[in-house]
């Protein structure tokens, strides 16, 4: 269930790991399944995205041989007689049931969030929606300074709009890159011309007419916009596996092979929370999606166990492309809750070609890099080699 | 009728360079096939590997998180 990253893949990997079952693919959305990453980053141009975005022809599913059944909602997981309910009544029957639900934009609980030319980014449509939008848009703001917003600030400065984006944190990417590259963004960005308002939280949107017409911020400053993009996180889609029994808590609870309660069902990508080390965590990554597909094929085929990815994750943006390995520094203390992290950076940061490894108690735990995609490469290499010889796999 | 074993199929690569999101994973599957330029986009060293670079490019193609690559066997 999902036609995402997680879902295309799982059909992918059965076929090729020898499944020789029906597979069918399930998803609400209309479109052929699509790829988001292009979506901030190649929102300029409607027509490219399309393409750029797209997974596979529909002949692809044919030839290896997945059913699509496009447009089409669950709305309830039958476990008792291992069927799902879609929303037009039919009733689909399963023997293993892969949730790959994903995640849908955060609220933000302010005023204003309805006005006509304020929008979240998540699906094709949205950037349909907003790339027609950019075309007129004067002045652009961005709600949230994470790795969306900053993509969009991207495309959007790079088109010539007034840019500005507002961020309730007192750095970039807070949590999710280190202050190195956090600062060296900050820079890059406002060198590009994008205001930051950083430390500064959204009050409220006013509109005219049902139209947007600024941002109001906590302090006090009115930013006039034509287009609002807010881009505060994600939350999972983990409503249909509660309302079935499934335990769930900020992402759909799975063991360390992404097996649920219920054996006959795995959930992978945005929508599960799995066992890593001695936490359990929630990742919104393509990685992650792809990697877990990839298990779970691998786990139905020939029941090779333990899920022990090496996380990984790239944003374009301020017109650099920068690599991440381990998990997001929120997870890895450096914020003051847990052990403090030590940095160590190499190369030329200004001049944008440079990588910053993270230690915490001495054990390397990941890092960034900018421009230099070997350095990338042998991060995530030795993390795959510690991670071989210190995680337990039994779950 | 002649069977000529030298002569099985080859194969030929291309990669969408605008699909290519730079995560290496063709890189780490098929290190003599291919490679990555400062940008992280993916290059080919060699666009018609040999056959024994078969099960490799096969690896980098199925771990390739966007679609990128494609193979035609001539
Ligand atoms: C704009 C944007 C940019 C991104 N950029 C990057 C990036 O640069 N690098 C990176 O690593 N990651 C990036 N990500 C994150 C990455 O795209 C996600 O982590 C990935 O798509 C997760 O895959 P998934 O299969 O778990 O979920 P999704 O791709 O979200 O797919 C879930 C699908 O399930 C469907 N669905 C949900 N509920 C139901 C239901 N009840 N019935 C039927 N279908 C349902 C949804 O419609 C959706 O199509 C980005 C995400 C966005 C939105
Ligand atoms: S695996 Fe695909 S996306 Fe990754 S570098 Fe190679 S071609 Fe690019």
């Amino acid at each position: 269930m999902g036609t995402g990253h997680g879902g295309v893949q799982t059909g992918n990997a059965l076929r090729r790991a020898g499944w020789v079952g029906p597979i069918t693919l399930v998803g609400a959305e209309k479109h052929l399944p699509y790829q988001r990453p292009p979506l901030s980053k190649s929102c300029a141009d409607a027509e490219a995205l399309d393409d750029l975005a797209l997974f596979h022809p529909a002949a692809h599913y044919d030839s290896v041989g997945v059913d699509l059944e496009l447009g089409a909602q669950v709305v309830g997981i039958d476990r008792d007689g291992s069927e799902v309910e879609l929303h037009s009544g039919r009733r689909l029957a399963y023997d293993h049931l892969v949730l790959a639900l994903g995640s849908r934009p955060r609220p933000v609980p302010v005023a204003g969030c309805g006005l006509a030319g304020v929008h979240t980014l998540r699906t094709l449509d949205d950037a349909r929606w907003i790339s027609a939008r950019l075309r007129t848009a004067g002045s652009v703001v961005l709600v949230g300074g994470g790795f969306i917003g900053l993509e969009l600030a991207t495309v959007a400065a790079r088109l010539g709009k007034r840019v500005t984006v507002v961020e309730a944190a007192p750095r970039l990417l807070h949590g999710a890159v280190t202050p190195v590259t956090g600062q060296f963004l900050t820079e890059r960005h406002t060198a590009a011309g994008v205001r930051l308002r950083l430390g500064e939280a959204v009050d409220r949107i006013t509109g005219v007419d049902g139209a947007v017409r600024s941002v109001l911020t906590a302090s006090g400053d009115e930013l006039s916009a034509d287009l609002v993009v807010v881009c505060v996180g994600a939350v999972p889609n983990c409503e249909l596996a509660r309302a079935a029994g499934l335990p769930v808590d900020d992402g759909i609870l799975v063991d360390y092979d992404l097996v649920t309660a219920d054996p006959a069902i795995s959930a992978i990508g945005d929508c599960a929370r799995f066992p890593y080390g001695n936490r359990r965590v929630r990742l919104s990554s393509v990685q992650n999606a792809f990697d877990g597909a990839t298990h779970v094929a691998r786990r139905l085929t020939s029941g090779a166990g333990g899920y022990a990815p090496v996380p990984w994750f790239w944003s374009d943006q301020a017109g650099v492309k920068v690599q991440m390995a381990g998990l997001p520094t929120a997870l890895h203390g450096g914020l003051g809750s847990g052990p403090e992290e030590q940095l160590d950076v190499e190369g030329d940061v200004a001049g944008g070609s440079f990588s910053v490894h993270r230690y915490v108690d001495g054990r390397f735990v990941g890092g960034e890099s900018v421009g230099m995609p070997r350095a990338h490469l042998a991060m995530r290499r030795r993390l795959a080699a510690e991670r071989a010889s210190a995680v337990p796999l039994a779950g | 009728m002649t069977t000529d074993l030298k002569a099985a199929t080859t194969m030929n690569l291309t990669i969408d360079v605008a699909k290519c999101c730079g995560s290496g994973q063709c890189v780490m599957a098929a290190p003599d096939v291919f490679d990555q330029d400062d940008d992280g986009v993916a290059f080919l060293l060699d666009q018609t590997p040999p056959d024994t670079e078969r099960a490799n490019v096969d690896e980098a193609i199925a771990s390739c998180p966007t679609g990128a690559i494609t193979v035609v066997d001539g």
